[in-house]
C-alpha cells in the first residue's frame, strides 16, 4: 500500500508533462477539427460542425498522401529487413576489420535525416553532384527529380541508406546471443548454410524480426524529413506523405481546421496499424 | 586455389565494396565536397581538388549566415531538453522498474507515444505555442523536446533499473533506509552507466529532430537542421558552404553514436532488447 503510493508520487511528474504536451494537444485537435479556423480568423474560429472532415475526406490531396505513404512504408520497410536480414547474416562470419565495417554501417543512422537529405540532394546535383558526374562519362544524362519512378526510387534507396543499419544492428546483435547447440546440431544433421538460416536461425529471430518491423513500419509512416528536403513532395504533388500534406495544410495555406481534421484521421489511421503491431508483439511475448 | 574459393572471394569482396559504396560514399562525398575551394567546386570537375578552409570560415564567420545561432539553438535545446527529460523520467523508471507502478499499461502508453507519427501533436501544438507566445522560442522548442524524449528515456532506464540486483536495496531497506533514500543514495549512483546511455540516445535524436523545429521557429529559435535545409533554397549555388554546414552538423551525432555502440540495440529498440 505505501509503496503504491510512493510509486505514484515518482510518476506523477512524467505523467503531467505527457498529458500536458501530448494528450491535451490531442483533444485541443478535437475542438480545431470542428472549426473553420484559418490565420485570418485565428482568434475567432467559428463552429462548422464536421465541415472539416468532410473536406479533408473528399479532398483527392489527402487521399493521395495517404496512398503514396502506405506504398513508402511498404517499400521501404520490406527492402531494409530485407538488406538487414541479409548483412546480419554475412557479417556473422569472423573476419579481418568486422568492428570498423559495422561502425561504418551504422553511421548513416546517426546523422540528422534532414542533413541525410542534404547530403543525397548534393550526391546527385546535375552541376556538382558524383552521381551525375559519373553517369555523364558513360554519357547518361538524366535528372532525378522529375520522374516519379525516379524521385521514388532516390527516396526509397535514401530511406535504405539511412535504416538499414537499424534492422542490422538489431539482427546483428541478435544473431550472436543466439545458443550455439540448435545450429551445431543443425550442421552435424547435415544441413546447408542456407538451411540453417532457414529453419533454425530465423524461426529463432522472428520475435526480434516483429519487433523491427513494428519500429520500421511506424517510422516510414511519420515519413517528413527526408522527402521534404529531397523533394518538397513534388513534382506536383506526387512524393507527399500524410505528414507533409497536413504540414503544408497547416503552414502554408493557413488551414488550421482542415489540417486538425486531417490530423485526426491520420490519428485513427496510424492507430490502426499500431494496435496491429502491438498485438502482434505481445502475442509473441516481446512486450 | 578451387573454383569455388574464388567465387566466395568474389562475392565477399562484392559485398563488401557495396556496402562502402552505400553507407560511406555519400558522407565521403560532402566531407570532400566541404573542403573544396568555390572555384574548384563549381569548375565541376573531379580530378582536381584544391584543398581549402573558406567553406568553414564562410558558415561559422560570415555575419550573412544564421548557421553558429542554429548550432547555439541546437545545442541548448538538444542538451536542456536531454537533462530534463531523465530527471523527470529517473524517478518514473525506478517506480516502474521496482514497484510496478502502472503495470503494463503505462510501458505500453509510453512505448506508443514514442512509435505515433509526431505530426499528430504538430499542428495543435503550434496554435498553442501561438497562443502562449512561445513560437520561435527556444523554450517552447525545450518543452515540447523534453516530452518528446521521455518515452526513450523512460524505457532505457527503466532498462538500467532492472539491471540493477534489487538485493541490494532490499538490505539497505531493511537498515532502515525509505524508498526515496534507497532510489537517491542506492540505486542513483548504480544507474550511471544507464544515465550516460540515456542521455547520449536521447541528445542524438533531439539533434536530429526537424518537423517540430521547421514549424515551431521562424528566424530566433532555428536549429540547425532548419538553417542548413534553408541553405539549400537561399544559397542555391554555394555548395561548399552547404557541405560544411552538413558535416559541422553531423559530427557530435557521429562521435555519439559511435561512443555508446555498446547501449545502442538497447536505446534503439526502447529497452525491449539489451543488445
Amino acid at each position: 500500500m505505501r509503496d503504491q503510493l510512493v510509486g505514484i508520487i515518482l510518476v506523477v511528474p512524467m505523467l503531467l508533462t505527457i498529458i500536458s504536451i501530448t494528450l491535451f494537444p490531442l483533444i485541443f485537435s478535437y475542438y480545431m477539427s470542428v472549426h473553420n479556423m484559418t490565420v485570418l480568423n485565428f482568434w475567432n474560429p467559428i463552429f462548422v460542425g464536421v465541415d472539416n472532415f468532410v473536406k479533408a475526406l473528399s479532398s483527392s490531396d489527402f487521399w493521395a498522401s495517404v496512398r503514396f505513404s502506405v506504398l513508402y512504408m511498404l517499400v521501404t520497410a520490406s527492402a531494409e529487413l530485407l538488406l538487414g536480414l541479409f548483412l546480419s547474416l554475412f557479417l556473422e562470419r569472423t573476419m579481418k576489420g568486422k568492428r570498423l565495417v559495422v561502425s561504418l554501417i551504422l553511421i548513416p543512422m546517426a546523422i540528422a535525416p534532414a542533413l541525410f537529405g542534404i547530403m543525397i540532394k548534393l550526391m546527385l546535383n546535375e552541376f556538382i553532384g558524383l552521381i551525375p558526374y559519373l553517369l555523364r562519362q558513360i554519357g547518361i544524362r538524366m535528372h532525378f527529380f522529375s520522374d516519379f519512378p525516379i524521385v521514388f526510387t532516390v527516396l526509397v534507396v535514401t530511406d535504405m541508406i539511412q535504416w538499414t543499419p537499424f534492422v542490422f544492428i538489431i539482427l546483428y546483435a541478435a544473431l550472436h546471443s543466439l545458443p550455439r547447440e540448435p545450429i551445431e546440431a543443425a550442421y552435424i544433421d547435415g544441413a546447408s548454410g542456407w538451411q540453417v538460416i532457414r529453419y533454425v536461425k530465423i524461426p529463432m529471430l522472428w520475435k526480434i524480426i516483429a519487433l523491427v518491423t513494428v519500429f520500421r513500419v511506424m517510422d516510414a509512416l511519420r515519413a517528413f524529413d527526408t522527402i521534404y528536403v529531397l523533394t518538397g513532395g513534388g513534382p506536383g504533388i506526387s512524393t507527399t506523405t500524410v505528414s507533409i500534406n497536413i504540414f503544408k495544410v497547416a503552414l502554408i495555406r493557413g488551414d488550421f481546421g482542415l489540417a486538425a481534421a486531417s490530423t485526426v484521421i491520420f490519428f485513427y489511421l496510424s492507430m490502426v496499424v499500431l494496435s496491429f503491431g502491438l498485438r502482434t508483439l505481445r502475442r509473441g511475448g516481446v512486450l | 586455389m578451387t573454383n569455388y574459393g574464388i567465387i566466395r572471394r568474389l562475392y565477399f569482396g562484392i559485398v563488401i565494396l557495396i556496402i562502402f559504396l552505400l553507407f560511406a560514399l555519400p558522407i565521403g562525398f560532402v566531407v570532400w565536397t566541404s573542403f573544396r575551394s568555390y572555384g574548384s567546386i563549381l569548375a565541376g570537375q573531379f580530378t582536381t581538388f584544391h584543398y581549402s578552409l573558406e567553406n568553414y570560415i564562410n558558415v561559422l564567420f560570415n555575419p550573412g549566415y544564421a548557421f553558429t545561432k542554429g548550432l547555439w539553438n541546437s545545442l541548448i535545446a538538444s542538451s536542456l531538453s536531454t537533462l530534463l527529460a531523465i530527471a523527470i523520467t529517473i524517478p518514473a523508471a525506478y517506480a516502474v522498474a521496482r514497484l510496478n507502478t502502472g503495470g503494463g499499461s503505462l510501458i505500453s502508453f509510453v512505448f506508443s507515444m514514442r512509435l505515433l507519427p509526431p505530426i499528430i501533436f504538430a499542428v495543435p501544438l503550434f496554435v498553442l505555442l501561438n497562443v502562449t507566445g512561445l513560437i520561435d522560442n527556444v523554450v517552447g522548442l525545450i518543452v515540447i523536446y523534453t516530452t518528446f524524449n521521455i518515452p526513450l528515456s523512460f524505457l532505457v532506464l527503466r532498462s538500467f533499473v532492472l539491471d540493477i540486483p534489487s538485493e541490494i536495496e532490499e538490505s539497505a531497506m531493511t537498515d532502515g533506509c525509505d524508498r526515496f533514500g534507497v532510489l537517491r543514495h542506492i540505486t542513483l549512483p548504480l544507474l550511471r552507466p544507464g544515465l550516460v546511455a540515456a542521455g547520449i540516445l536521447c541528445f542524438i535524436f533531439t539533434w536530429s529532430e526537424y518537423l517540430f523545429a521547421l514549424l515551431f521557429t521562424i528566424k530566433n529559435a532555428v536549429t540547425i537542421n532548419v538553417v542548413a535545409s534553408q541553405f539549400v533554397t537561399q544559397q542555391a549555388i554555394r555548395y561548399g558552404e552547404i557541405a560544411s554546414a552538413v558535416t559541422i552538423g553531423m559530427i557530435p551525432n557521429i562521435i555519439f553514436l559511435l561512443l555508446i555502440q555498446r547501449y545502442l540495440v538497447r536505446g534503439l529498440t526502447m529497452g525491449a532488447l539489451r543488445g
